[in-house]
Order: C-alpha cells, then structure tokens, then sequence
C-alpha cells in the first residue's frame, strides 16, 4: 500500500523537485539583474542588463511552457487502455522522430560538405524510422481487429 | 512560405500530434490516431 503509493506519487514530486530547482535558478538570475544600474545610456551595462531581463522572460515562459506541457503529457497518456501500451508506444516513436526537420534544414545548402552528408544520413534514418513506424503501428492496429474484434470493440480493462 | 505561415503549420502539426497521442488511448479512435499522427508528420516535414 505504502509502496504503491509512494510509486504513485514518484513522478509528481520529481518534476516538483525539478520545478523548484529551476525556479531558484530563475530567482537568482530575476535578482542579479535589477542591481546593475540602468541610468547610463548606450553603454555596454544597459544592453548586458537589458539582455539578462529578456533572458530571465524568456526562462520563465520556458518553464511555464514546461509546466504546462508536462500536465498535458500526463493528461492524455493517463488512463491508457491495457490492450493499447504496444501500439502506444510505436506511435510515439514514429512521431518523436519530427526530429527530422532539423536533418532537413542541416542538408541545406549553406554547410559545408562533411555536415550535409552526416545530415543526409540522419535524413535517411528518420524518414525509416518515420514510414516504418507509422506502417508497423497501422499493422499492429489491424490485426488487433481482426484478431480480437470483440474485445477491441467491448471492453476497457 | 512566409515564417507566419510555417509557425502556424507547426502549430496545427503539434495539436495533431497531441490529439494523435489521445486518441490512442481507447481501441475505438485508435485508427483515428495513426492517420492524425501521419497528418501532422505530413504538414511538419514537407512544407515549402
């Protein structure tokens, strides 16, 4: 019972620990910056202090985004149906592999030749990983309904 | 393609995906998932 709860409540307090972490990095960050004065104009400390303020903005919406993301996360991945971890997580793997927009703006013709042709091997893998995912995942989903159709269709475990 | 229009196709593309993750969820919309899941991927990856 105790154990069951504490795994329970595992994952909560670890990105609660991790808030609170980067929270007080935020403070410091929030409280080193109002110190350096402000008054002289067009020097190189208004703009270094100016950078720092949008800096810190710029945290904080981060880790509001984080905060919010990862409610989301737990939000639709709670509650999953017990016949569905399988093809849940070959889903997930196809589209984590979105990463492919960064090997497609690395082929870009602005590089050198050494990175565009590790960026075409990445292109290549992630497209594999891409198409294949999404083919092996439909496949899955099929055969579940040819397979057991009436406990796809009946029952939530 | 204006940067306003590739944000806002990565927005949509990022909804789809998280809808895709949703409807996941129960057998009955799990079809529903794969083909939201290959029309986010779609509109993520080729965009010109």
């Amino acid at each position: 019972m105790s154990k069951r709860v504490m795994s329970r409540l595992g994952v909560p307090l670890l990105v609660l620990a991790l808030g609170l972490v980067a929270v007080g990095h935020a403070a410091a960050t929030w409280d080193a910056t109002p110190s350096v004065p402000v008054a002289t104009t067009g020097s190189a400390a208004a703009a270094q202090a100016q950078a720092g303020h949008n800096q810190s903005i710029d945290f904080m919406g981060m880790l509001f985004v984080f905060m919010l993301a990862s409610f989301i996360g737990l939000g639709v991945i709670r509650r999953v149906s017990r016949l569905l971890h399988t093809p849940l997580m070959s889903l997930t793997n196809a589209i984590s592999a979105i990463a492919v927009v960064g090997s497609i703006l690395v082929v870009g013709p602005s590089y050198p030749l050494e990175i565009r042709i590790l960026g075409a091997i990445a292109l290549f893998a992630s497209m594999t990983n891409i198409v294949s995912g999404f083919l092996i995942t439909d496949r899955m989903l099929k055969m579940f309904k040819t397979d057991s159709g009436k406990q796809a269709a009946g029952g939530k475990p | 393609m204006n940067a306003a229009t590739v944000q806002l196709a990565y927005m949509v593309s990022t909804a789809l995906f998280v809808f895709s993750l949703h409807w996941m969820n129960t057998p009955k919309t799990a079809r529903r998932g794969v083909f939201a899941g290959v029309a986010a991927m779609l509109l993520g990856a080729v965009r010109k």
